[in-house]
């Protein structure tokens, strides 16, 4: 493993370490991984579980780079002349075209730590380089299921009693704010982590978008961990998106064992294995594939999700 | 600023060098040693936002992750005070030899406050200053601190999320804190830290800051006096305990997405590697 650093982009002002295999020619390498942010940690990840992670890639012959955002972590800030996702996603395309540069690949896997879910999947949605899209703990969707299954947690960790008066006042402000106008209940979109719940996404539009990036050829998936409530069992995902045709194609793993900001040193090993096996999967179906300089993603010609319904 | 990596084969260390506002440049360089695990992950902007300033002001910056931490090389477990204080001098050299400059001072924060101060021995020069942010004087507290952390984060998390632990904190606190391993080995060598790492420190001058409000302000008073009275006279010791009124919680899990900055401490801090320079 060879760890070089750089200050990359424009002006040079974004911070980052690429992580090369200890071979960097001939090892089969179709792709280059973008790890970043998880909220406000720098780089190295909550419990520096990018640097793991980076690691466990390089010895399994995949290169990776490791950066931070504008205005994050070592990295300066920005001019202030682009919104907040658009600066996110300049920067994650800066590091693709530096990592790129470096370990001479042309194809990258996004992963997404919570908030940087929501950075990757903006990106994905625009960058035709992008073959892979793996969010943790980002969108998450309820079920019949996982509502009782959530009751059920919370009557457990806090009684009967405790989760009754919390359930009553809930539906009674909820009542409130419908008498006054509002809107009755948020539990119809997408709730994403407490950590940086700034971005609702709505399940339909979710999946449309989901289903024309497949379409084009990336590889979509999602893991959760079991550090929230909302997303409560191995196959929610699946169950909320039975009737939008996702489940064949989107990977989904849950790690009820693991806290959002993967805590304990045990769960940074499943966690890290988790990300690097995924990886290895996208890696080795692209080559595969067999294409020396693999094409770009195509534009999907299938039609939109709201048509096919 | 420039991204470096430097120290000997097999021990590369990641580095942040930045270079003085060149109008105001003072001649002087600053190390800059950091916290400890999660500590470290926590002061992660205040670091940044100090360094930045210094830079600003004139001097030359190098900050740096110890081995085995951040984006240095080594694994979690390679921790190794003894180990990080030549990791410390390694970065002096660095410093002096990309800056040019002859006056080195370096500052520390918690864990890094206190290697610092042991490794202000092995330099030939003595430092111009040495400031330390809340310096470990007692490695035993400092591990029960540590523990307690890491109970009250683990037990959080039990009871916040759907999550069973099969091992309970407390006995996970012995190899691990709040996610960073701590080996045997590491452990016993903090649990050796004493008045006496900063006590017998060495630079033209050392300054300790902490929080006047808690019970470690208090030991390191006594510390700081016991060791003034030793000395020829209180006014040729240059030990200096600098009371500020910021109460910092270094270690906790549950305030991952927040940055602390304080900027009283801060000015201090800041006026105290200037001086009279």
């Amino acid at each position: 493993m060879i760890e070089q650093s750089f200050a990359f982009g424009q002006n040079e002002s974004l911070i980052g370490t690429v992580c090369l295999p200890q071979h960097r020619k001939g090892n089969g390498a179709k792709i280059g991984v973008l790890l970043f942010n998880a909220g406000v940690v720098h780089r190295i990840g909550p419990h520096r579980i990018n640097v793991r992670v980076a690691r466990q890639l390089a010895e399994s012959g995949i290169p990776s780079i490791r950066f931070d955002l504008a205005g994050q972590g070592d990295s300066a800030r920005s001019h202030g002349n682009l919104g907040f996702e658009e600066q996110a996603v300049k920067d994650i395309q800066a590091a693709m075209d530096q990592l790129g540069k470096v370990a001479n690949v042309s194809r990258f896997a996004l992963f997404g730590f919570c908030s940087g879910g929501v950075h990757s999947f903006a990106t994905a949605k625009i960058d035709e380089r992008v073959a892979g899209l793996l969010m943790y703990d980002t969108y998450i969707y309820p079920t019949l299921k996982s509502k009782v299954n959530r009751y059920l947690i919370k009557i457990r960790s806090r009684g009967l009693v405790s989760s009754a008066l919390g359930w009553t006042q809930k539906r009674l402000l909820a009542s409130l704010n419908a008498l006054r106008g509002g809107h009755p209940s948020v539990s119809k979109v997408a709730t994403m982590s407490q950590a940086g719940a700034f971005v609702q996404q709505g399940k339909h539009e979710f999946a449309e978008t989901l289903l024309r990036l497949h379409h084009s050829g990336m590889r979509i998936g999602v893991v959760y961990s079991g550090g929230f409530e909302q997303y409560n069992y191995r196959n929610q995902f699946a169950d909320a998106f039975k009737k939008h045709g996702l489940t064949e194609f989107v990977t989904s793993e849950y790690l009820p064992e693991m806290d959002h900001s993967v805590t304990l040193v045990a769960r940074q090993i499943l966690f890290a294995e988790t990300i690097r096996e995924w990886c290895v999967d996208l890696n080795q179906a692209l080559v595969r594939a067999g294409i020396s300089e693999l094409p770009l993603r195509t534009a999907s010609s299938e039609p939109p999700l709201a048509n096919r319904h | 600023m420039s991204p470096i990596r430097f120290g000997p084969a097999g021990r590369e260390l990641f580095g942040l060098f930045q270079l003085p506002n060149a109008a105001e440049a003072l001649g002087q360089s600053v190390v800059i040693c950091n916290p400890f695990g999660q500590e470290y992950v926590r002061s992660h902007r205040l670091i940044k936002v100090i360094a930045d300033r210094l830079a600003r002001t004139g001097f030359h910056v190098l900050r740096f992750d110890f081995f085995g931490t951040g984006d240095s090389a080594g694994d979690d477990g390679d921790g190794d005070l003894i180990q990080w204080e030549s990791d410390i001098q390694s970065a002096h050299s660095e410093v002096l030899k990309l800056s040019g400059n002859a006056s080195t001072s370096w500052l520390g924060f918690r864990l890094g406050a206190s290697i610092a101060a042991s490794a202000s021995l092995r330099v030939k020069a003595p430092l111009r200053r040495l400031v330390l942010w809340d310096p470990v004087a007692d490695g035993g507290s400092y591990l029960r601190e540590l523990e307690a952390s890491h109970v009250a984060g683990v037990e959080f998390l039990a009871h916040w999320s759907q999550i069973r632990f099969e091992q309970t904190a407390a006995a996970s606190m012995h190899h691990e804190i709040l996610g960073f391993a701590l080996t045997g080995e590491l452990r016993r060598q903090i649990s050796e830290i004493s008045p006496g790492t900063l006590t017998s420190a060495r630079a033209q001058q050392i300054e300790a800051f902490c929080d006047a409000n808690t019970e470690h302000f208090r030991q390191l008073e006594k510390i700081f006096a016991a060791s003034a009275s030793a000395s020829a006279s209180v006014s040729t010791s240059p030990l200096r305990l600098m009371p500020i009124e910021t109460k910092i919680m270094w270690a906790t899990n549950e305030a991952m997405n927040s940055a602390i900055v304080p900027s009283e401490a801060l000015g201090g801090i800041l006026a105290a590697l200037i001086g009279a320079s």
